[in-house]
C-alpha cells in the first residue's frame, strides 16, 4: 500500500491537486487595511508605552539621586558639627 | 520560505511592520481561506473565520515567540475558530429546536457552481472530502492538501505526531470507501486520470 507516502499515492495526489481557492479582491483588500488599522494603533499605543516608561525614569531618577545627595550631605555637615562641638 | 526568513518575519510581525504583515497576508491568506471553506462547507462562514483569524494575528503579534512558525500557528487559529464555532452551533441547535427551520440554513459547500466549474475527479473528491467527519476532513486538508507535515499538523490538531498518522490512514480508508475505492487502489484505474 502506498498511502503512507503522501507523494505517492493517488487519492493523496488528486486532494493536493484540489482548486485553490480565495476570497475576493475587495474583501481581501478590506480585510488588509483592517488589519493595517490595527497593527498601527499597536505601534502608537507601543511607542506611547516607550515615552511614558522613559518620562517616568526622567523624573524618578532625577529624584532619588538628590534624595540621596540631599541625605549625604546632611549627614557630613552633622558629623562636621558634633566633631567641632556645635 | 526557509527559518531564518520565518524569523525575520516574525520579529518584524512583532514589531507591527505593515510589510511583513502583508508578506504574511499574500502567502497564506488563500491556503487558510481554502482550509476554513472545506472543513466549514459555507463560504459566507469561511469568510467571517478568515476574518477573524487575520484579525488575531494582528492582534497577537507583539506576543509572537521568536521560533513561531507562521503557517502552522494560522491553521492552528483558524482550526480552533472551526471548532468553536462548531461547538456553538451544535450547543444552539440542541438548546433552541424551535427556531430551527425559521432561518435559511447557511449554503452548502461544493455549490452546484463549485462543481460545475470543477473536472469529474475533482467533483467526486470535493464532495467525498465534505462528507467525511471533520477530524479526518482536517487531517487530509491539512497535510495533504496543505504540505503541512505530519507532526506540523499534529501541533495544529493538539495531538500526538503518530496519532496524526494513525488520523491520515483512517482518513484515507474513509475517502477511498466514499469514492467506492477499495483501500489502496489508485484512483486513476477507477477514475481514468
Amino acid at each position: 500500500m502506498n498511502h503512507d507516502n503522501p507523494a505517492r499515492d493517488p487519492v493523496f495526489a488528486a486532494i493536493a491537486k484540489l482548486r485553490p481557492h480565495d476570497v475576493g479582491a475587495h474583501r481581501a483588500d478590506r480585510l488588509r487595511s483592517r488589519c493595517h488599522g490595527v497593527l498601527e494603533q499597536q505601534r502608537r499605543r507601543s511607542v506611547e508605552r516607550r515615552f511614558a516608561r522613559m518620562s517616568l525614569r526622567r523624573a524618578v531618577v532625577p529624584a532619588i539621586a538628590s534624595a540621596w545627595c540631599a541625605a549625604y550631605v546632611c549627614e557630613i555637615l552633622l558629623r562636621a558639627a558634633a566633631i567641632y562641638g556645635f | 520560505m526557509d527559518r531564518e526568513d520565518e524569523r525575520s518575519l516574525v520579529a518584524r510581525l512583532r514589531a507591527a511592520d505593515g510589510e511583513a504583515f502583508d508578506d504574511v497576508y499574500d502567502a497564506y491568506r488563500a491556503r487558510v481561506f481554502a482550509f476554513l471553506l472545506r472543513m466549514c462547507r459555507s463560504r459566507p462562514l469561511a469568510e467571517d473565520l478568515l476574518n477573524e483569524t487575520w484579525l488575531r494575528l494582528v492582534r497577537h503579534a507583539r506576543t509572537l515567540r521568536d521560533d513561531t512558525r507562521i503557517g502552522p500557528w494560522l491553521f492552528t487559529v483558524a482550526r480552533n475558530l472551526y471548532w468553536s464555532h462548531r461547538r456553538t452551533s451544535l450547543v444552539e441547535e440542541a438548546s433552541a429546536p424551535e427556531i430551527l427551520g425559521l432561518w435559511p440554513s447557511t449554503p452548502a459547500w461544493p455549490s452546484p457552481f463549485d462543481l460545475a466549474a470543477a473536472g469529474e475527479l475533482e467533483q467526486r473528491i470535493e464532495v467525498a472530502l465534505s462528507m467525511l467527519q471533520p477530524q479526518y476532513r482536517e487531517a487530509l486538508l491539512l497535510v495533504v492538501n496543505q504540505g503541512l507535515t505530519p507532526s506540523e499538523a499534529a501541533v495544529v490538531c493538539g495531538i500526538k505526531a503518530d496519532a496524526m498518522r494513525q488520523r491520515l490512514s483512517r482518513a484515507r480508508a474513509a475517502l477511498a470507501e466514499r469514492l467506492n475505492l477499495p483501500d489502496g487502489q489508485p484512483a486513476n484505474t477507477r477514475y481514468g486520470t
